[in-house]
């Protein structure tokens, strides 16, 4: 082997001059030259992916350890959320499993994620997310659950109520009193409905509320009378019931029978409105009113009487008692109210609304008092009187539509949320005279959707 | 809105470290799922899960059901078992978690109270000084369940009536008992009102009622 050929052996190898004087200098015998080389390589070559490998682990640790967490959503509702990456140390970042949902997904610049869309189904699904940590390196990945729940409106169901059961009544009811014209003036007339809440429909339970209304046109009175009975008391429904018709038909006895002494006593009153006028107004409307309702409080007792087995718990119910008439100088209301739900005179045009109950509420959401405690006819005063020039309505409602409308007591007091009951009650039902056909649109009107507010509802109004 | 605050206490003292509490939180899956079934607890219930071994920490403050994720549980190696410690951060919780009715404001519905251990209350003095504290704060429903043979009913009979017990601490009699605890939550949604005593579904056959 010539200089020449030996210089090209050596050349074979690296190719590269420095490094061949290298392994020459260091002594190399050229037989060892290709496989120290190669061991040089080998143990290198695993050590450098070794070395890529824990790159990659220490930021798939990081991510992980940023705790990525998806709110939930519900399904048929945007849901929009974002979450940060670092996009200094991963690149190709996506998000699989999310399009599937409904769920668009996109990442900015700066790392940015965002996720944004309808959620097209409700359960508990995992995201993959996938990203590229070091070149060389396989994409890696983390499982991010994702939840979506049911949209609400799509578990109600509505079962129907047991044929067998005791006191049974149907699921909804609604009335229409047509007054007729006077004078050549439209009068006022009544409309009421009452139906089953959503809570009772999904269980199969019956409505606990009920009301009564009526008009008579002998003496210009007239009475409304509207109840709740509690969800948790088992003849409910029936203490509601009795309670309406037992208030009413004793309200509308005692003014066919005395009224006109009721209506001279307000006359009175509304000529000189001195204290001493008021008395008898006071006297005459206890007569009424506060009889009525202990009248009722009786008749469930003797109903509870006739059940074996029942105590009068069972039959717990609200009452909410109006009556009003029309005289020269404008309208006479009284009320007596126990439990919650509202009265008032709603006058569209007025600064204020006049509230004529003041609800009996407790501690928690659902405590309140009814006509079957024997203390409600002693605790406080329970009757209020007004006298107005005119009004839009007069309106007794149930918890079921006053809870969602006006939360608490003292939105009650505010002009602007009955103006928004009125509104969404006038949106759905034409309140003109003598139209009949307003007590069905009224019925419809109490499918209105409110979160959390399932409630029987029942509301009549003069208007 | 008015919720429904329900309370879960979990013991994760030592005894319960392996298959037991993964059975627990395969119980709270199962119950999560279950009531956001229904549609009114999805709208209404709110749900606090507060842990207990020697130490004792609200994991999961009260928290709407739809916006609810399940947190890490975990055990120690061993230890005493703060129930009353427990108790006493109920209290609190309570104290500060539940809105009360005001008139510019909806009060929420009574809370319920689920109390499950698989031993006895180490701290029985301050146990027992807090029942009283409890029963003060008024519970739509007080519930608590001994797990395994080596759970104590009688401390829990202190506390509340309602108290049963599981045989044994699987998953299978966990997901019953927690299937059942949301079955009552669903009745407790709809039944508060006149009566304050919440009527309890009947108990699955993995759940014995404790005379």
């Amino acid at each position: 082997m010539n200089r020449q050929q030996r210089h090209n052996s050596r050349r074979q190898i690296t190719n590269d001059p420095l490094l061949d004087r290298l392994v020459r200098d260091a002594g190399i015998p050229d037989a060892d030259r290709e496989p120290f080389i190669k061991w040089i390589i080998d143990s290198h070559w695993s050590e450098f992916k070794e070395d890529r490998m824990n790159r990659r682990n220490i930021i798939e640790n990081d991510i992980k350890a940023l705790g990525i967490r998806l709110p939930n959503g519900t399904m048929n509702k945007e849901y929009e959320t974002s979450f940060q990456l670092p996009a200094d140390r991963i690149s190709g970042i996506a998000l699989l499993g999310a399009d599937e949902l409904g769920i668009e997904f996109s990442v900015s610049d700066d790392g940015l994620c965002s996720l944004k869309g309808i959620p097209a189904k409700s359960g508990d699904f995992t995201l993959t997310l996938r990203y590229r940590t070091v070149d060389g390196e396989p994409l890696s990945e983390l499982p991010i659950p994702i939840a979506f729940n049911p949209d609400p409106r799509s578990l109600w169901v509505a079962r129907p109520v047991p044929a067998d059961i005791q006191f049974p009544k149907a699921d909804e009811d609604c009335d229409y009193v047509c007054v007729k014209e006077f004078d050549g003036k439209p009068q006022k007339d009544i409309v009421a409905a009452s139906k089953r809440g959503r809570s009772h429909a999904q269980d199969g339970k019956p409505r606990d509320d009920d009301f009564r209304v009526s008009f008579n046109p002998q003496n210009g009175w007239y009475v409304l009378a509207v109840a709740d009975g509690a969800g948790s008391a088992k003849y409910s429904r029936e203490g509601s019931r009795i309670a309406c018709t037992v208030a009413e038909e004793y309200c509308k006895t005692y003014l066919a029978e005395r009224g006109h002494l009721l209506e001279e006593a307000v006359g009175k009153y509304a000529a000189v409105r001195s204290n001493e006028a008021l008395q008898p107004v006071v006297e005459k409307v206890h007569e009424a009113l506060f009889k009525g309702a202990t009248e009722a409080y009786r008749a469930i007792c003797r109903r509870k009487d006739e059940c074996e087995s029942a105590v009068l718990k069972d039959f717990s119910t609200t009452l909410l008692l109006a009556i009003c008439r029309k005289f020269s100088f404008g309208w006479f209301i009284a009320s007596f109210g126990v439990g919650d739900g509202a009265i008032a005179i709603y006058d569209k045009n007025a600064d204020a609304v006049r509230l004529l109950n003041e609800p009996d509420g407790g501690e928690f959401a659902g405590q309140t008092r009814f006509l079957t405690m024997e203390s409600i006819f002693r605790d406080r005063t329970r009757i209020r009187m007004s006298i107005v020039p005119d009004f839009t309505a007069l309106m007794l409602m149930t918890d079921g539509i006053s809870d969602p409308f006006f939360e608490t007591d003292a939105n009650l007091a505010r002009k602007e949320k009955w103006d928004a009951l009125w509104d969404s009650i006038t949106a759905d039902v034409e309140l003109t005279d003598d139209n009949r056909a307003a007590a069905c649109q009224l019925l419809d009107w109490l499918d209105f959707w409110s979160p959390g507010n399932h409630d029987d509802r029942t509301i009549a109004m003069v208007y | 809105m008015r919720r429904l605050p329900v309370y879960l206490l979990i013991d994760t003292s030592g005894s319960m470290r392996g298959e037991p509490i993964e059975s627990v939180k395969v119980g709270l899956e199962t119950m999560l799922s279950s009531l956001r079934q229904d549609p009114f607890a999805l709208e209404s219930v709110s749900i606090s899960i507060i842990t207990f071994d020697k130490e004792v920490k609200q994991i999961l403050p009260l928290t709407p059901l739809d916006e609810l994720q399940l947190p890490e549980i975990t055990t120690p190696e061993s230890g005493p078992t703060h129930t009353g410690l427990a108790l006493k951060l109920l209290c609190d919780r309570i104290d500060s978690e539940v809105i009360r009715s005001t008139p510019d404001r909806k009060g929420d519905w009574m809370p319920i109270l689920f109390l499950m251990t698989d031993g006895k209350p180490s701290d029985i003095q301050l146990y027992r000084e807090m029942i009283p504290e409890i029963k003060r704060r008024k519970f739509a429903a007080i519930i608590a369940c001994a797990a395994g043979m080596s759970a104590k009913t009688e401390p829990l009979k202190e506390l509340t009536d309602d108290v049963y017990s599981l045989d044994t601490v699987d998953s299978t009699a966990f997901r019953s008992f927690f299937k059942w605890v949301s079955d009552s939550i669903g009745i407790g949604n709809r039944s508060i009102g006149a009566t304050p005593d919440l009527e309890l579904p009947p108990p699955p056959p993995e759940v014995n009622i404790v005379i």
